[in-house]
């Protein structure tokens, strides 16, 4: 497939006195190539730790297997099943999505998660206890707790970089410009132009990601499969924006007439 | 490859099914001794006070030895997200513990007026049941999978911890040959949670995988079981509602029919 036409210097990153726009990742599993500069790139600027197990290395070519605190992008080898038989390969680096209504936001009782004015979800390490509700309350997988330091870790948005005017390390490092960063606005009309372009050539199972899911993620993509065979979930939204009340006052019902049968009881 | 759609499961330790379990009984018989103090009961809670404090103490160390960062532990007390289930869990713990605390030290130190025990058994009517209510939220308001289809998990803990703290504030009360029914109830309970926790992903190195599902039928109508015991009336259930509730605390004398030898109950002002 022809490489597309929107290079990231088109969609500029933000400068230091326009950095209350909201920016975000497009992500294009048709353009990646599986290389994972995006993720050598991500630990070389965050300095994040190698891959703990050599050996793993050998074991296939998916050896990180999924997001976690050392590993803020994953280049994820989804296996498509071809019509006449075998299977082909179709890559997709994936990323905290940075949602507008993130579950890590919300379940965190340091609040050492914070929103950047960027619209970005960081980490605060300095407050963060290691409670790990984070980590069972993002809906994609995204956070993990690290051994190391027993603290919550996950993309920045690369916070440090872009107020700067610098792109983020995996969009500087990404060889075939399937990752884009930018204003969320320029990214979703981009990622309209691309979809209705791969429509237009056949695609027709190409499909965009990432505007419905927790009340819109900031990080998009265009996915060439069913979201599943990425790890990606079709749905999701925070646990607290969609249990948190009903589960409150069921739980208060109970209380009631616990309390209420007791007084019942005991006379 | 098929990768794993949701998040993994959360790193807590194994260790964090004793703290629902203590949790479950320090607040659970905290909740009953209080309710039967106000309706004109002391002696349970007089049991209560002794025993309620060490194990939400016990909760609240294992709680603090599971974090990332232990030292931090007064971060989630520094502020209030009213949308984290665990940061309202923070706040009830301590409430809850600072009550037993309080009845603890008025118990120990046998002082304490009439006013100041009626108001800590009123405190604890609130504070225990949504210390129960909150363990349960705090599985159910996640993306875990398995955790999040248990909608119910708020109710079945209060449930489930009020079964639990009655069966424990009775063991003096229970007849001999029923008295197995107390740590049945106790292990049941932690089975319980350990399944729960252990099913929070299909991750296969987690701890009792193969049988996590028996464990967790069995637990959950063992709790079921002493739940409805607490609340069946007649004389044949009157030793076996005894090891829960109506033997040891309705009406006077207290269970004197299931138990001829119970000691004389001291008054508690």
């Amino acid at each position: 497939m022809a490489k597309e036409s929107v290079a990231p210097t088109d969609i500029r990153a933000p400068r230091g006195e326009d950095c209350e726009r909201t920016v975000g990742f497009l992500t294009d599993a048709t353009l990646c190539i599986g290389c994972k500069a995006c993720q050598v790139a991500c630990k070389q600027w965050n300095g994040l730790p190698g891959f703990p197990d050599p050996d793993r290395a050998f074991e296939g070519y998916d050896h990180t297997l999924s997001l976690s605190a050392r590993d803020w992008r994953h280049v994820a080898f989804a296996e498509l099943p071809l019509a006449g038989g075998g299977v082909r390969w179709s890559f997709l680096s994936d990323v905290c999505k940075h949602c507008t209504r993130a579950g890590c936001l919300d379940a965190c009782p340091t609040t050492a998660l914070v929103r950047t004015e960027e619209g970005g979800v960081v980490v605060r390490g300095d407050v963060c206890n290691g409670c790990a509700y984070c980590v069972a309350s993002c809906p994609f997988g995204v956070v993990g707790r690290s051994d190391e330091d027993g603290r919550a870790h996950k993309c920045t948005l690369c916070y440090d970089r872009t107020p700067r005017g610098l792109e983020p390390a995996c969009v500087k490092a990404c060889p075939t410009d399937s990752i884009l960063f930018g204003p969320l606005e320029a990214l979703r009309g981009e990622a309209r132009a691309r979809l209705d372009r791969l429509h237009a050539a056949g695609g027709e199972r190409a499909t965009l990601w990432g505007e419905r899911q927790a009340g819109g993620l900031h990080a998009l993509f265009v996915l060439d499969a069913e979201p599943e065979a990425y790890g990606l979930p079709r749905d999701a939204d925070s646990p607290s924006a969609q249990w948190l009340l009903t589960d409150a006052v069921t739980s208060a019902l109970a209380c009631v007439l616990a309390v209420a049968l007791l007084f019942w009881g005991l006379h | 490859m098929a990768y794993r759609v949701g998040p993994p499961p959360p790193p807590w330790k194994p260790e964090i099914a004793l703290d629902f379990l203590f949790s479950a009984a320090g607040a659970g018989m905290l909740l009953v001794g209080a309710v039967a103090f106000l309706r004109g009961d002391p002696f349970p809670l007089r049991v209560a006070s002794l025993a309620a404090a060490p194990c939400l103490a016990a909760s609240l160390a294992i709680l603090v030895h599971d974090l990332g960062v232990p030292s931090r532990f007064w971060r989630m007390l520094a502020q209030l997200n009213p949308r984290s289930v665990m940061s309202w869990g923070a706040f009830l713990l301590n409430a809850c513990f600072a009550v037993a605390g309080l009845c603890f030290l008025l118990r120990v130190f046998e002082v304490g007026s009439l006013a100041a025990w009626r108001a800590l058994a009123a405190a604890a009517c609130v504070v225990a049941p949504a210390t129960l209510a909150y363990k349960g939220m705090l599985l159910s308001v996640t993306a875990v999978p398995f955790w999040r289809k248990g909608r119910l998990f708020g109710a079945l803990l209060v449930a489930d911890g009020v079964a639990l703290g009655a069966a424990l504030l009775v063991f003096d009360y229970v007849p001999t040959e029923l008295v197995v029914l107390v740590p049945t109830a106790s292990l049941a309970r932690a089975f319980l949670m350990l399944a729960v926790l252990a099913r929070a992903g299909e991750d296969r190195k987690v701890l009792l995988k193969r049988w996590t599902g028996a464990a967790y039928l069995l637990a959950f109508l063992l709790s079921l079981a002493t739940l409805g015991l607490m609340f069946v009336p007649g004389p044949h259930f009157s030793i076996a509602a005894s090891v829960l509730l109506r033997a040891a605390l309705v009406r006077a004398p207290y269970g004197a029919s299931a138990q001829p030898t119970q000691p004389a109950r001291p008054e508690i002002v």
